[in-house]
This record gives structure tokens, sequence and C-alpha cells, in this order.
């Protein structure tokens, strides 16, 4: 886990940082704190597998999209998710493919936490500084 | 970047201004409502977020903050700013929030505190089974992608046609429960396939359903108190909830069709990119409105759905039907929403586009909008407190007309984080130490209530009592909490 939350940069929201050399892992770090806020991760059964493509023009802009699906996955088909395979492609576009595990929520058994409305574009970034990529993100809870 | 508090011009007790010199591009001053004590407890991000608002295109008078502001993200939770559409003037999400018409809602009983209490458990038990919440939770409206579509251009209107309400709760709804000019074919099928289940939700966070009781001690104004049938010892129930995913969905892709067109169409700049905006008068930004909209009347539904499971819970432990317990509306009232208001601006009536950002309408006694039974006093006001402190029923005025385009504070407002409020309490230990004080909790998580302990908010009290100062509310009953469910 390569992730941590930040206190301190909004007062009603959740702010995490994660770190990581490898881009992939990156985006699987962002998918695992993102269920972090609302779930116990730990609790979650890997009963369902998701695949998931999709495609942008930069890097931050699939992030976003990356994370506005699981969250959309999460209201439209009740699913909550503690297990990623990311694979990002870049050729002209970026390309992501991701394979999530986990199953449907269970708020008797899941230690729920809060819900995520929504990714905010407020101080959002990727970047990649001396060989290492990290990610900022707010997200609306 | 360190933050710097700019300096501050004393309007009045109630009311200081950032000067348009404070930043480059600053088109109106800001001007934050508080006393001296609570100015002072404000955290500096909510000066540097209030005056980027004013930097927005079209902005007119002032930016504002109410008391009860706080940082969010692009506008500050607590924030108004009203543009001219005549004047290039914009719509943003940003200004709405990603909860699109959360908002509050208060129903009477005739029931007392002596009659309730033998029962409140039960109560609220039956009520947290019966109204889904927390995370990815689904409503027990069976729609398909196609009805709901009709839920959300209709609203309340949907509800009551469909046997969830009854004809005169439209009367005391903002809006009467629908925006009209609502177009789904505005919205995207994401945000359907994410709404559509979602009717009768609760959701998480600081959203709830509290029982509350009202003490004729408590009446500010006792003659105001009484017309809107509120009496000693009565049981009422107020609750807090906006329009789910759906809502969400749509501000999340506006919000990233607006970055896209904002500067290389219209040209407006931007100092962050939650101020993603269009002209109001564009393209963009009519289907913006339309889709929010969709968004409001899902709002006013969902809170219509939720009443109509209260009402059948209360019918059940009490034994008799819904109309006999007096389970009649107060007022339904949003606080995130933007709307076509006309306000007099250089002593001339303009139409102009009303951003309410964590922030209630106030308006005034005699003003179009407002309930004919409530046309005297003014509309009402319905501001929830933490769970531990209590809530307020307040109305609109002149003032706030004049003052804050019809504008007035929504909550507490948070004074601690929710990474800190996890730090500094547990859930378990919250719970029981309210049950000793006489209130009865039940949340879907004790992690999520541990972020929503009283001390994690501002003094509810200190709040209203400032906003009467200011004359943009005034105060008519404090509630006090006794039973509440949580997301």
């Amino acid at each position: 886990m390569t992730y941590k939350f930040i206190d301190n940069v909004t007062m009603a929201d959740v702010a995490f940082e994660a770190k990581n050399k490898d881009l992939n892992k990156l985006f699987e770090d962002c998918g695992l704190a993102t269920f972090d806020t609302m779930i116990n991760l730990k609790k979650v059964k890997s009963k369902i597998k998701k695949e998931i493509k999709l495609q942008a023009e930069n890097i931050e802009e699939l992030l976003f999209k990356f994370l506005d699906e699981l969250i959309f996955l999460k209201d439209s088909e009740s699913l909550v998710f503690n297990k990623f395979k990311v694979k990002i492609e870049e050729d002209k576009i970026f390309k992501l493919n991701c394979v999530a595990n986990g199953e449907e929520v269970n708020i008797r058994r899941h230690d729920t936490k809060v819900d995520v409305k929504a990714p905010t574009m407020h101080k959002f970034k990727v970047e990649k500084k001396n060989n290492s990529w990290s990610a900022f993100v707010i997200l609306d809870v | 970047m360190e933050l710097k508090k700019p300096q501050l011009k004393k309007i009045s007790n109630t009311e200081w201004e950032i000067p348009k010199s404070f930043k480059k591009g600053m088109n109106v001053p800001a001007r934050i409502i508080g006393t001296e004590a609570i100015i002072d407890s404000m955290d500096l991000r909510v000066y540097e977020q209030i005056s980027n608002v004013a930097t927005l295109p079209g902005i007119v008078n002032y930016s504002f903050c109410m008391p009860d502001g706080h940082s969010g993200y692009g506008f500050p939770i607590g924030g108004v700013a009203a543009f001219d559409p005549e004047d290039n003037g914009i719509i943003s999400p940003g200004g709405i929030g990603f909860d699109i018409n959360c908002g509050m809602r208060l129903v009477k009983t005739n029931l007392t505190y002596k009659e309730v209490k033998p029962k409140l458990k039960e109560l609220v038990n039956n009520l947290f089974e019966k109204i889904p919440t927390g995370v990815g939770r689904k409503g027990f409206v069976k729609l398909n992608e196609n009805s709901f579509r009709d839920v959300v251009e209709q609203g309340v209107k949907w509800c009551v046609n469909n046997e969830y309400g009854w004809k005169k709760d439209l009367e005391f709804i903002e809006e009467n429960g629908c925006m009209k000019g609502a177009d789904s074919t505005k919205v995207s099928d994401k945000a359907i396939k994410r709404g559509f289940s979602q009717l009768g939700t609760l959701g998480s966070g600081n959203h709830y359903l509290e029982i509350q009781r009202v003490k004729e001690k408590n009446f500010f104004d006792k003659e105001i108190a009484k017309k809107l049938g509120f009496f000693d010892d009565q049981i009422v129930i107020m609750f807090h909830c906006g329009s789910r995913g759906f809502g969400h969905q749509i501000g999340t892709d506006y919000l990233q069709e607006f970055l896209k067109v904002m500067e290389p169409k219209y040209k407006i700049n931007i100092l962050d990119k939650e101020l993603a905006c269009a002209p109001f008068n564009s393209k963009e930004g009519q289907d913006y409105f339309k889709a929010m909209k969709c968004a409001v009347n899902m709002a006013f539904a969902n809170r219509q759905v939720i009443l109509h499971r209260i009402r059948e819970v209360f019918s059940k432990i009490f034994g008799k039907d819904a109309e006999n317990l007096g389970l009649d509306m107060t007022y339904d009232v949003a606080h995130n929403i933007a709307k076509l208001e006309k306000y007099k601006v250089n002593g001339k009536i303009k139409e102009l586009l009303v951003h309410r950002k964590g922030a209630t309408r106030s308006f005034g006694p005699g003003i179009e909008g407002i309930p004919k039974e409530h046309k005297k006093i003014g509309q009402v006001v319905i501001i929830g407190g933490s769970m531990e402190t209590g809530s307020y029923i307040l109305t609109g005025t002149d003032k706030a007309m004049e003052k804050t385009f019809g504008s007035t504070a929504h909550g507490a407002g948070r004074l601690m984080s929710r990474t800190k409020a996890k730090k500094m309490f547990v859930g378990e230990k919250l719970q029981k130490d309210l049950e000793e004080k006489g209130i009865y909790v039940k949340g879907a998580s004790m992690k999520g209530l541990a972020e929503e302990a009283g001390d994690a908010y501002k003094d509810i009290h200190s709040i209203c009592e400032t906003l009467e100062l200011a004359g943009i509310s005034k105060r008519i009953v404090s509630l006090e909490p006794i039973g509440n469910i949580k997301g």
C-alpha cells in the first residue's frame, strides 16, 4: 500500500496521495484509496471480476476517468473492490485495461465508512518526478 | 503555499469585506457574514476560495460567504454568488456542488414527547430498516431507466401521481417540488444508470434523518412558531439528503465538459479547475442548467419518497393513519442549487443566476415563490445542526433580499476535518454517550458517526444568532434531537 490520507487540505472532503515507481501500480493504489474511504478493504471477498477499459488523451484525464468509473460501478451495480490489476499502454492516446475484484456491498459485513460522491479536480495531479509517479486526489464525500 | 489571512475591512459587526485589491482579477469584493468570533475561527482557505469566485465573469455586487462557511473546492461551502446573464455571467457546477439540491425537509406530527418516548427505539430501528442508508444502497421504489426519466422531469408531481405523497405536500416544497425546464436528454446515460435505483435512499456522510422535540422555551417568536404549527413538547422529523449518485454524475460530467470549452471557446481563465464554468447563455451553460434541474427534481422526489416511508413507519408503530398523526410538511428547501431570481441592481430590476453552495434561500415576506400560508411571515429556512446540538427553523427577511441575494446559512458548518474527527472520536463511544443524553442514534457506519460528532462542527446557536444579527434570517424556534439515523 503506497497511499496515505492527508489531513489539513480540505475540511469536509477526503484527500489522498499515492506514490509508486510503476504507473500501473499507482492507478491500483488510487483505486484502493478510493474504496478504503468507503469500506474496510480487508472485509471484501473476491466474488466478482469486473473488466474496465478506458482511454484518454493524457494521464491525468485517465486517472480521473478511472476513479469516476469505479464510483459509477459502486452506485450502478453496488460493487466494492479491494483488488485491481491495471495495465496502461501509451499509443498516441493512453489506454487502460483493468480487472477489478470485489463483491456487492453489504453494510453489515463491510464496515462501511463514508460514501464517495465524485473525484474532484481541485488540486488534482498526476506527475512523474525522479523516476517515480505520484498522484494527489480530493474526493467529495 | 502558505495562506495568509487578508486584511478584512469591517463593514458592520456582522459583515467583513475582502477588497478587490486582494487578488488580481477580482471583479467585485468578497463579503463574509459573521461576528468577529466566527471570522476568527474561519479556515484560511475560505478567503482564498471566496476571492477566487470574485474573479468569475458577470459576478454582481459581491461574492458572499455565509457564517457557517468552510473550505470546499472551487466555491467554499457557504458560498453565494449572483451572475448577470446579460453581462457574460456564467454558470458553474462548482458553485452548486456535486450533490445538486442537497436540502432539508421538516415534517410535523401531532404526537407529544410523552407518547413517542416509550417507542423511540422501535421507531428509529424501523426507520433505519425502511430507509436505506450508507454506501452503495438501493432504494425501494422500483423504476427502470425510462420511468426514472419521468421522475427527474416531473419531480414530486410524479410521486404524488404514484401515491408516494399527498397533493398538499406540493405547496410546501421550494419550486413546488419541480423545477420547470428539466430535460433528461441533457443527462448522460451514465447518470441515469447510476441514479435510477437510488430513489428513496439517504446516502451517507452528513446526511441524516432526525426525530426532534419542540419545546416552548425554545420559541424565539411565539406567534410565528404557533402559526407554523409548532406546540410545546411536539415531535417533528427533519431530514437532510440530496440527488444521490444521479446528481453527483451530472456534476462530474459537466465539470469535464466545461473544462474542455472554457478557455478555447469562451476565453475564460480560472484560478481553480473546480471553478470550471461556461457562459449561462451558451449551449453548454443551458445544457447544464437543464440537466441540473433534473437533479434538483430527483432530490425533491427522493425526499418525498422518504417522507412516504416515514408516514408508513409512524402509521404502523402508532396504529393510526398518517393523516390522523398530522404528518404534514412544514417545508422543503434546497441548499445546493442555482436559480434565476430577480433583484434590484443599481436601481434596475435584473434577472440574475444565483448560485448557492451550502446556502439556503431566505426570501422575505410577500416574495413570489413562497407558499401562500407563509406569504406574510416569509419563507421557512431549515438549518440542521450536528446530531448533538439541535437545529433551527428561521424565516427569510427583506434584508436578505437587499444584502445577500435572498440567501442565508445552511448548517453548523464543519470546524474539524473528517480525518481529525475520526482520530478524536470513537463512533461506539459517541453513540453510548448520546444515548445517555437521551438521543438514540442508529448509523450504518461507526467511523462515519465519529466524523459527525458535535464537536467537529461550529456552534449552531451562534451561527443562527449571527444570521439574525446580520438581519438575513429571523429565528423562530430551535429543535432538540432525540433520535437519529445516519448513513
